[in-house]
């Protein structure tokens, strides 16, 4: 056994993660259920159109962030937003129209540094105490490389502006979605620190609680406020059944011992 | 992680614990993309212990509920990760050494920020990004299936559990599996 556990740990190879967050807020949104707007904009020289771009939000927001078991993120993409226009505005413009806790996504040809083809999209963050606002937008410059590129890494673009919009940073690692460049990759799942980056801003069920008491509180701490659904009742039900066959368990072979 | 293990050495004497269980959790089986071309991780060393114990029921019926623990070794500099389990599986006896397993498990991921600041590329040039600086637990519920082999006179096991997360949404579902070797 001791050969068996040395040679696992010898053939153990450490590698590294390592998510950021946004370094204008430094956090995500106070509520884990997030609307996407999509303002009424030109796409055209992104190569898309508007409706194809709400379709394409919606197809990445499936693909990569709705689908973290151990994240409580929910992307909702709502309808086209045809009072906001962010046409020819600069980020600060923009972020201003983003309705408030909600992510508004457009296009823009004007936006810093889209002259610049290899600038594919960009994404901001702001936050006003516990409100936040974020703005994604797609670069529509005629100088864009956007419509050379194929649907699936048009939706990876576009997963990794709202990894920005929603809180997190970029890793430094290639093969995670936010890395900062898609350039020489194939990017059809999210990588650890993807995944750890979302769990870390938007948990999944944080305060589990064990016949009333806070599981990993510092010291029984007592939660008597709030709605308790059938849900907390189950899982307070089956760990009370849990702790109890384990008491009795114990109780059983040490009486066994002691015969 | 020293300290888990001692917590670990204490209760099972003192519990009278009956069996140990040493080996990996992988989670996200097949789900996470390891490398540019795609691929996706299959395999990775998290080192895991659990404590359990064993209660009959009826006939070839067992109720077996394990606390285990394991230690992700591929975080980085910035955070660590651990996991804590209630395991609440049953096991039913298929021949006299091979019983499969089923149930269910409370999962706490932990992910324990370290603070700091990293300068990462950004466009053009670069920018100074922050570290996660907190710890923050996910708590989330599995539905397992297993098999467990019984080797050299029944004192051993090999055992592999299936956990099947957000089992209610195929959209959502992801898979973990815990491979270990046990001593009774």
């Amino acid at each position: 056994m001791k050969a068996l556990i040395t040679i696992i740990l010898l053939g153990t190879q450490i590698s590294c993660f390592a998510f950021t967050l946004n370094p204008n807020t430094g956090k995500g949104f106070k509520d884990t259920e997030v609307n996407i707007y999509i303002a009424d904009t030109d796409c055209s020289g992104a190569g898309f159109t508007t409706a194809q771009y709400r379709t394409l939000i919606k197809e990445a927001v499936n693909k990569f962030w709705n689908s973290v078991p151990t994240s409580s993120l929910r992307l909702d993409v709502k309808e086209i937003r045809s009072d906001i226009d962010i046409d020819g505005d600069d980020h600060e413009t923009a972020i201003a129209k983003a309705p408030m806790n909600s992510i508004l996504a457009g296009c823009n040809d004007s936006a810093e540094d889209f002259d610049d083809a290899s600038i594919l999209g960009s994404a901001l963050m702001t936050c006003s105490g516990d409100n936040c606002q974020a703005v994604l937008i797609l670069n529509a410059h005629p100088n864009s490389s956007l419509p050379e590129k194929s649907s699936s890494t048009v939706e990876a673009i576009i997963a990794h502006e709202l990894g920005h919009a929603f809180g997190l940073g970029h890793s430094e690692f290639k093969h995670n979605l936010m890395y900062y460049s898609i350039s020489g990759k194939f990017q059809e799942w999210l990588g650890q620190d993807d995944i750890d980056g979302v769990t870390y801003l938007y948990p999944h069920d944080p305060e589990l609680e064990i016949l009333g008491i806070s599981a990993m509180g510092s010291c029984a701490t007592l939660d008597f406020e709030g709605e308790k659904g059938p849900t907390d009742f189950l899982k307070s039900f089956f760990s009370g059944i849990f702790l109890f066959l384990i008491l009795y368990g114990i109780r059983r072979r040490w009486s066994l011992r002691e015969s | 992680m020293i300290k888990i293990i001692l917590l670990f050495l204490i209760s099972s004497h003192a519990l009278a614990v009956s069996s140990w269980s040493v080996g990996s959790y992988v989670p996200y089986f097949n789900q996470i993309q390891t490398s540019t071309s795609g691929s996706k991780q299959i395999f990775t060393i998290n080192p895991y212990l659990g404590i359990g114990t064993q209660l009959h029921l009826a006939g070839g019926n067992y109720f077996m509920p394990e606390l285990g623990y394991s230690y992700f070794m591929d975080t980085g500099t910035n955070y660590k990760k651990d996991t804590i389990f209630l395991h609440y599986n049953f096991a039913y006896v298929i021949t006299n050494s091979f019983i499969a397993r089923y149930g269910i498990s409370n999962h706490w991921y932990r992910v324990m920020g370290q603070g700091g600041t990293q300068r990462l590329s950004n466009g053009n040039g670069s920018t100074t990004f922050p570290s996660p600086n907190k710890t923050v637990i996910s708590h989330f519920n599995t539905m397992n299936i297993g098999v467990e082999n019984f080797i050299i006179g029944k004192k051993y096991s090999i055992r592999f559990d299936l956990e099947i997360m957000n089992a209610r949404d195929f959209d959502q579902r992801g898979y973990n599996y815990l491979v270990t070797v046990n001593i009774y």
